[in-house]
């Protein structure tokens, strides 16, 4: 095992720190018995749907399906979803997305830590929390998008590092 | 069906899933705290808040340092009275790149685990990739899969981790 970067830095270095607006969280499931059949269903869309972010859970009595993508593609989804034989699991949320990439961030301990830490402390609820890979993403409310940058920026940082 | 072109496949074995019911907001937080005050690294971390509120955190660690996670997890859901937590084990994690926002190469990807008899754990998404959890005792069923239902470009990923990165608490805030 090759040991190629380490990191000791603060703020954490961060290649943007945004919220993208205009977005919502479509949610929907199925039975865990048919679920071959609707994956197979859902592979045979061929349109376009600017994903920004999917998740999916296989519980013991059922599968969930999360995604968020453009508030304007929320019903083509929807259909999408329907059509593929899942229930849609309540309304669309509208969110903003905040991705934090940095360098080597699958790697690295911490940093989940750091962003939930940062929220905590100004009395923030994100509504939905992923990491994979070298992405953290955020889904908030978009009332409360402002205020959940201003408080990652006390751990998170765009800037290029002073000095040398 | 045209078949879609990916351009990496890794996969990282020997992990665990920590799931805990019932937390979500600050108790996230402290969990992620603590675990990162023990230099646990979360390789997949998804905390949904669903429709009707309820919310399980799940996060993906090293199974090598799963029984100090369910220790602490355990402190956390006594103080806070919590369900208590569960850890699987025997977790692999399958990445395939690039997502390049597209629905149908996630689509793709369940369907063709589905076709091979594979029921995945979890799967989620980054802006560059699809990561699935999926178990161990799948990992080469699932692979197969993969390499069956896409085209995989020459210059392909190594399969398995051979380098690491260290963090260092120093810049962390405690």
């Amino acid at each position: 095992m090759e040991t190629v970067a380490v990191y000791a830095e603060h703020p954490i270095r961060v290649y943007g720190l945004k919220a993208e607006p205009g977005l919502c969280l479509v949610s929907a499931e199925s039975a865990a018995g048919g679920w071959s059949e609707t994956a197979a269903a859902l592979a045979k869309f061929e349109g376009s749907l600017q994903i920004k972010y999917i998740g999916t859970e296989w519980e013991a009595e059922r599968v969930i399906f999360r995604a968020c993508l453009p508030s304007l593609q929320a019903a083509r989804l929807e259909g999408v979803f329907k059509e593929a034989g899942l229930a849609l699991t309540g309304q669309a949320r509208k969110v903003h997305l905040i991705h934090l990439q940095g360098p080597h961030f699958g790697d690295r301990y911490g940093l989940a830590a750091a962003a939930l830490g940062s929220l905590e402390e100004a009395g923030l609820e994100p509504l939905a929390v992923g990491g994979a890979v070298h992405s953290l993403f955020l889904a908030v409310q978009p009332a409360d998008s402002e205020a959940t940058l201003k408080a990652l920026a006390k751990n998170f940082s765009d800037k290029e590092p002073q000095g040398g | 069906m045209e078949r879609l072109t990916i351009h990496g496949l890794k996969y990282v074995s020997g992990l665990s899933l920590l799931r805990q019911p019932g937390c979500r907001g600050g108790k996230v937080a402290e969990l992620t705290r603590r675990l990162a005050g023990s230099g646990i690294n979360l390789v997949f971390l998804d905390c949904p808040v669903q429709s009707d509120q309820s919310c399980t955190a799940c996060l993906c660690l090293e199974q090598e340092k799963a029984e100090e996670a369910l220790v602490i997890a355990r402190e956390i859901a006594d103080t806070h009275g919590l369900p208590a937590p569960e850890v699987l084990s025997g977790v692999a994690a399958l990445t395939i790149f690039p997502l390049g926002q597209s629905f149908s190469l996630t689509a793709r990807i369940m369907a063709s685990l589905a076709g091979a008899g594979l029921t995945p754990i979890r799967l989620g998404t980054s802006l560059a990739a699809v990561v699935t959890l999926i178990y161990e005792a799948d990992l080469e069923s699932a692979l197969k899969a993969i390499r069956k239902g896409f085209n995989l470009t020459g210059d392909l990923s190594p399969p398995d981790e051979r380098i690491r990165v260290v963090q260092t608490s120093r810049g962390l805030r405690k």
